[in-house]
């Protein structure tokens, strides 16, 4: 017996010899999730960098305003009312984005940055206005705003009153507490734009930042660990398939080595252990053959020890009739012998069936006759039940003759060791197209299931020193030999039928 | 000196009687036989023997059988047994004490085959002597003269 058996693997395609890895798994699940986390978390970083930005603007708004009310106050003081503003002109279109206007107190715009609104007047009641000059009013409600339009592109607006200081009052009526105003304005269009192209860029570069890095582990894993754990999966497979000769070769140091390497020491060790097995295993077998052997030659060398001694007695006495009895005692035990010698060696030998039309039931007469007298000795009748028309069949004479030889010489014994059996029937009839059943029945002891399950095995017998424990076996390798089966009926007390079916060839 | 002694030989056998019955007349034994268990029965119940050769594996009533009906009546229980059997090896049990032997491995398997329908009922035999086929006349005759002395 091997230790294959239960462990066979069904074969695979090649392709799945590559592990169905976690590897796999975290590559396609894990990492495109893993990369828009990741590039949403570095967006929502930009947001904040707006915001940064904004307040950024807001303070350049402020400068730029604070700057402005500086260098118009200046201006005024010094009546150099257009030096300044020159100055700014040139200097504000510099900063990009920005405009800024110097609004006197009738609000006409006086200075900007933007030459097309130079003399035009704001509506104090329009949408950019209204929000401070409350109803048109020239009054305003506030004294510093931000205002932030978006209709078409996001602007700050940044607007700052011109107070009516006392270095105003020395041209200006004093009455008036606001000269005008400094509008700064800055568009956050194309700040947006830009930091809107910087989210993005950072959340896709990061993005494929991450999808490199993870690729570039999932290599390198793939390299370290993945291929000496197909190789160790491989080796696994090998030797559960049986293979026990299979080492596996791990090149990398570490877990992975020791790893095949406790493989390789159990595989070596279990393979020891099944050599060591299949040894034992042998010599039990031929302990039991040896022993079951012995056992029958003990009973058969007591037979001819027997019929030596008597013999020798005889000689001694000069009795013709007990030489004649020792004579007897002596044939039967050689008889024994021839039996069980044939038995061995039908057992042991693998041989095609020598067929050649024979008359099967003139095989059983022959049988019949041979045992008749020693049946007739125990009171046994032997009677046979033969179809004439089963003629010649195509079988191994001489096998079919040690076979029903077996059949009916264990039915005269079933009879013998009955309180009440006295009959062994031998029949012969034909089953069907192709098939004849010879049937070898007694009216013996019968048999347990337990005996009828063991009947076909090698070296059983209940018959103590007679039997050979082959008998039985020799039937059953000769009815396949032909093709056919042996079947049998038996209940405890009750007798045994043996069927040999046979199959049916017109000869 | 033993003309006077009468042995029951049990033993279903024939040839194995024939065997038996020259070794016990060359030595002035007589004897009576019994074919099986049943006919042991009936040849006790008729008349004590000195002595008897038992065989195990009999039709109709086994030799275990026998033993056990012997030792149980108080007027056959000392009659000296020697038990001849060829199946000692098959059913693990030693026959000399009646206790179970260690089974080697093919041992278990003979005692699944062969020993198998004596092996319960072997524990507990214990025989005065044990004579295992093939039959030595000297050693048996030598155990036969010992047990009537």
């Amino acid at each position: 017996m091997s230790l294959n058996g239960n462990n066979r693997v069904s074969p695979r395609d090649p392709a799945s010899d590559r592990p169905p890895t976690v590897q796999r798994r975290i590559l396609v699940r894990l990492v495109p999730l893993l990369t828009l986390l990741f590039a949403a978390v570095l967006y929502w970083l930009g947001e904040d960098l707006e915001k940064t930005l904004y307040s950024a603007n807001m303070e350049i708004a402020r400068q730029s305003n604070v700057m402005t009310v500086y260098a118009v106050e200046t201006s005024m003081i010094t009546d150099s009312v257009h030096q300044p503003w020159d100055l700014m002109a040139q200097q504000f279109p510099r900063v990009e984005g920005t405009e800024i206007e110097v609004i006197n107190a009738k609000g006409v715009v006086v200075f900007s940055t933007n030459s097309t609104r130079l003399g035009t007047r704001g509506e104090l009641s329009g949408p950019s206005c209204s929000g401070c000059h409350e109803g048109g009013t020239t009054r305003a409600t506030t004294e510093t705003t931000v205002i932030t339009t978006s209709e078409k592109e996001d602007h700050l607006v940044f607007v700052a009153p011109l107070r009516n200081t006392k270095s105003c009052q020395k041209c200006h009526p004093a009455q008036e507490s606001k000269l005008g105003m400094v509008r700064v304005q800055r568009a956050l269009g194309p700040i947006q734009g830009y930091i809107r192209a910087m989210q993005t860029g950072v959340a896709v570069a990061g993005g494929i930042a991450l999808l490199i890095t993870m690729l570039t582990t999932q290599m390198l894993l793939g390299r370290y660990l993945g291929r000496p754990l197909r190789k160790l999966m491989a080796g696994a497979r090998a030797i559960g398939s049986g293979n026990l000769q299979h080492t596996v070769e791990v090149s990398s140091r570490g877990e992975l080595s020791v790893l095949a390497d406790t493989l390789n020491a159990s595989t070596a060790r279990l393979a020891r252990l099944q050599e060591e097995l299949v040894q034992t295993e042998r010599l039990a077998a031929v302990g039991e053959t040896v022993a079951g052997l012995a056992h029958c030659l003990k009973n058969t060398l007591n037979g001819l020890r027997a019929g030596q001694y008597v013999v020798d007695r005889a000689v001694e006495l000069n009795d013709p009739e007990k030489l004649r009895t020792g004579r007897r005692v002596m044939k039967s035990a050689v008889a024994q012998v021839e039996r069980l010698t044939f038995d061995m060696l039908y057992y042991i030998k693998e041989r095609e069936p020598e067929l050649e039309p024979v008359d099967l039931n003139q095989i059983v007469q022959e049988v019949i006759d041979v045992l008749q007298e020693s049946a007739g000795s125990q009171k046994v009748d032997i009677r046979a039940e033969l179809d004439p028309e089963i003629g010649a069949q195509a079988l191994d004479r001489t096998a079919m003759y040690r076979a029903l030889l077996n059949l009916v010489t264990n039915a005269i014994d079933a009879c013998t060791e009955s309180e009440s059996g006295d009959l062994v029937v031998v029949r012969s009839r034909i089953a069907g197209p192709d098939e004849i059943i010879l049937t070898v029945e007694d009216n013996g002891i019968g048999m347990s299931s337990e005996v009828r399950s063991k009947l076909f095995t090698r070296l059983f017998s209940t018959k103590a020193g007679r039997g050979t424990g082959l008998g039985l076996s020799v039937v059953k390798k000769i009815a396949e030999a032909h093709g056919g089966s042996v079947a049998v009926e038996s209940e405890p007390g009750q007798g045994s039928a043996f069927h040999l079916h046979l199959p049916r060839a017109s000869a | 000196m033993s003309d006077s002694k009468e042995i029951l030989i049990v033993e279903d056998s024939e040839d194995n009687v024939i065997f038996l019955a020259q070794i016990l007349e060359d030595h002035g034994y007589r004897f009576r036989v019994a074919r099986n268990g049943k006919e042991a029965m009936a040849e006790l119940g008729e008349r004590r023997p000195d002595l008897v050769l038992l065989d195990l594996m009999m039709p109709r009533k086994s030799g275990v059988h026998v033993y056990n009906h012997m030792r149980e009546k108080p007027d056959l229980a000392k009659i000296p047994i020697i038990i001849v059997t060829g199946a000692s090896v098959a059913t693990g049990v030693d026959i000399r004490t009646g206790e179970e032997q260690p089974r080697d491995s093919y041992g278990d398997e003979m005692a699944r085959g062969l020993g198998a329908v004596l092996h319960d009922a072997l524990k507990g035999v214990a025989p005065d002597a044990l004579i295992e086929k093939p039959i030595e006349p000297q050693s048996l005759i030598h155990k036969v003269n010992e047990l009537l002395r």
